[in-house]
């Protein structure tokens, strides 16, 4: 069904063995209930080799696949979603680099993420309204001087933003006459006329702080490019894609984890005298959600290692369909994930809404899961457009 | 179309309620929510606005409304969106139990503080081990003479930290089958081996002080019995 060599299942054990040695229980209802970002437990994932293993040996990563990053995103959300959210999305905002960086940025900064202690974050997801036609930038070129930009506006919802060293953004090209392509940069945080403003907690991925990222007349030239300044529809597709990729990866995990919990509660739950997995209620409940794990890890796994074969050249026809698979991957992956840990928080009865019992944080997590990484209307946009 | 019949009266009960909640209620949501917690002052003043138990008798202090004043109730308070100040469960949960099979000295006792918010009103039937499957709470009501004596654990019970007055599940220890042995009992804030645990932390509904109750050697005066013992799963 699900084929995975020796070598993947030694990776979905030692994810597993590191998530239950180091995503203490106690740490996350804390970590959770005041939006903490993990900065120890991310540094000892750093030790182990869990971060970036897809970027290539010469810059630190480990020369795996996108598909292998899905597989560990779901060992460690099964053991607890927000910790590995938090693990899998300290390093979201360096794929950029990974795609599109010049040499020497990738040889600078992708050290640093993987095995240092900086952290990029970025706000390309402020640029998913293109796909659904709109066109609102959110941060304005002001004028350019000198081959200089200044730029106004506001970035919103930047995950990591509070605690990032670098911001990766783009504007559409439109504001400078280059209607292809996107102007893409990689600032640092602490530059002169940029202002982080954390967010309030929100309802899940609580280990992922958010902030918006304030504009006023910053200046950046060409030295702040990623890359050559520009890049096109396809490669912004490609970043997308790989990040919905994890997403749907994350959502595994969490619609397996919240259905572990649901398993081993109903098997020693007793009400009416009787097991509760003895009630045909329950047995239909949870072959139902069986089922639904499964059906969103095949789409999933299919589409990673379909995504782990294309590179810069692959045909816009090509990667558009295998986006096209890779957003329907998210989407069911998300749904699973909703679905599963709704029904696991209705198995455990009241005890599934009290937080100790760690199954409603999976549900909350889940729901972001479809907000984000493109929320759902543009991922079924991705879709549609490949379609007709 | 107006399907549920109101009158003329509802409408301005309505009006008056979303008026309270704009200016007492919606404003300290989010210090409640924080607090976990809605203070006992609000429930007050609420009661003497009249909003409390709005279907329970004039001769009680209540408005004597119909079941429609409960149904905006509900509704007005759902529309602040936080579920803290649970004044349905008070009013159309809990003391329509004492209303319906308290005797008369308990009711002119409890229902006028009720209505005023001085007595906030909880439920307690859930058990750790018994939730769906009521019949099996292992709460016991000893009779001994004078008195019945409470033990047992009670949890998820709502309004359990800022309640002063209880309905309680418990079976009689001498009688065999569940379903006869289980009758519903008042505990008061304040009686000897009734202890209040911690509040529960919750996915939501922050504001609202979810909690586990105890009772070691409750003693509780025989009158305090709701109904005909054993009736529970009768009625
Ligand atoms: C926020 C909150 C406030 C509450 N307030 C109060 C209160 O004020 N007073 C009070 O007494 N209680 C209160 N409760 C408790 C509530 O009434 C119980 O949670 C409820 O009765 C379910 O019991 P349980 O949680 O033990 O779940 P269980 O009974 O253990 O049920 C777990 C799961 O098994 C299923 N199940 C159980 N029996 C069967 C069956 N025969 N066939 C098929 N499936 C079955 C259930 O549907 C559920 O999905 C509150 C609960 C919550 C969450």
């Amino acid at each position: 069904m699900v084929n995975l060599d020796k070598f993947q299942k030694d990776i979905i054990k030692a994810a597993k063995e590191f998530a239950k040695g180091e995503f203490e229980p106690e740490a996350a209802l804390e970590y959770d209930g005041e939006g903490v970002f993990p900065h120890e437990v991310i540094n000892k994932a750093k030790e182990l080799g869990f971060i970036g293993i897809h970027f290539s040996e010469q810059y630190t990563g480990a020369g795996l696949t996108y598909f292998e990053e899905v597989i560990l995103s779901e060992a460690l959300a099964q053991v607890d979603s927000t910790f590995g959210i938090s693990i899998m999305y300290s390093v979201v905002g360096a794929e950029p680099i990974f795609l599109f960086g010049s040499e020497e940025q990738k040889s600078e900064f992708l050290p640093k993420v993987i095995e240092g202690d900086e952290i990029i974050c970025h706000a390309l997801g402020n640029n998913y309204d293109f796909i659904l036609g709109a066109n609102s930038p959110c941060i304005r070129v002001e004028s350019i001087q000198d081959g200089a930009f200044i730029l106004n506006g506001e970035l919103s919802n930047v995950i990591n933003g509070p605690c990032a060293d670098w911001l990766i953004f783009c504007i559409h090209g439109s504001q400078i006459h280059r209607d292809e392509d996107f102007c893409i940069f990689l600032v640092p945080l602490d530059m002169d006329g940029i202002e982080i403003e954390p967010k309030v907690k929100g309802l899940g991925w609580s280990m992922c702080p958010r902030a918006n990222i304030v504009f006023n007349n910053v200046e950046l030239d060409k030295t702040y490019f990623l890359r050559n300044g520009y890049i096109g529809k396809k490669e912004l597709m490609r970043f997308w894609a790989s990040e919905m990729i994890i997403i749907a990866g994350l959502c595994l995990g969490i619609a397996k984890g919240s259905l572990d919990k649901a398993l081993d509660y109903v098997k020693v739950r007793e009400q009416f005298n009787k097991k509760l997995m003895d009630f045909p209620v329950t047995r239909e409940k949870i072959s139902e959600m069986l089922i639904k794990v499964l059906q969103a890890r095949l789409i999933t796994y299919n589409a990673a290692k379909a995504l782990s074969n294309t590179t810069r050249k692959t045909s816009w026809k090509k990667l558009s369909k295998i986006v096209s698979q890779v957003s329907m991957a998210k989407v069911s992956s998300a749904r699973a994930a909703k679905e599963v840990s709704d029904q696991s928080i209705q198995l455990l009865g009241g005890y599934g809404y009290m937080r100790e019992y760690h199954v409603e944080r999976f549900y909350r997590d889940a729901k972001c899961c479809e907000l984000l990484g493109g929320n759902i209307h543009a991922n079924r946009e991705l879709i549609i457009q490949n379609a007709v | 179309m107006q399907i549920l019949p109101y009158k003329k009266e509802h409408h301005e009960f309505r009006k008056r309620l979303r008026e309270f909640c704009k200016k007492e209620v919606i404003p300290n949501i989010p210090m409640w929510e924080q607090q976990k917690l809605v203070p006992k002052e609000v429930w007050q003043h609420m009661g003497r606005s009249g909003f409390l138990c709005p279907t329970v008798d004039k001769r009680y202090g209540g408005l004597g409304g119909d079941f429609l004043y409960s149904v905006i109730l509900a509704e007005e308070i759902a529309y602040t969106n936080h579920s803290g100040l649970f004044a349905s469960l008070h009013s159309d949960v809990v003391v329509p139990y004492i209303v319906s099979y308290g005797s008369e000295e308990i009711k002119q006792k409890y229902l006028p503080g009720c209505v005023k918010g001085d007595i906030i009103t909880a439920v307690a039937m859930t058990e750790p081990d018994a939730g769906s499957d009521l019949s099996s709470i292992k709460t016991i009501a000893q009779d001994q003479g004078d008195y019945f004596v409470l033990n047992g654990s009670k949890t998820f019970i709502s309004n359990g930290i800022n309640c002063d007055l209880v309905v309680v599940a418990a079976r009689d220890p001498d009688i065999e089958d569940p379903y006869k042995a289980m009758s519903l009992y008042l505990v008061e804030d304040g009686t000897e081996g009734f202890n209040k645990g911690n509040k529960l932390d919750k996915m939501g509904m922050h504001s609202q002080d979810t909690a586990e109750l105890f009772f070691v050697n409750c003693k509780i005066p025989k009158k305090n019995i709701l109904g005909q013992k054993t009736m529970v799963f009768l009625c």
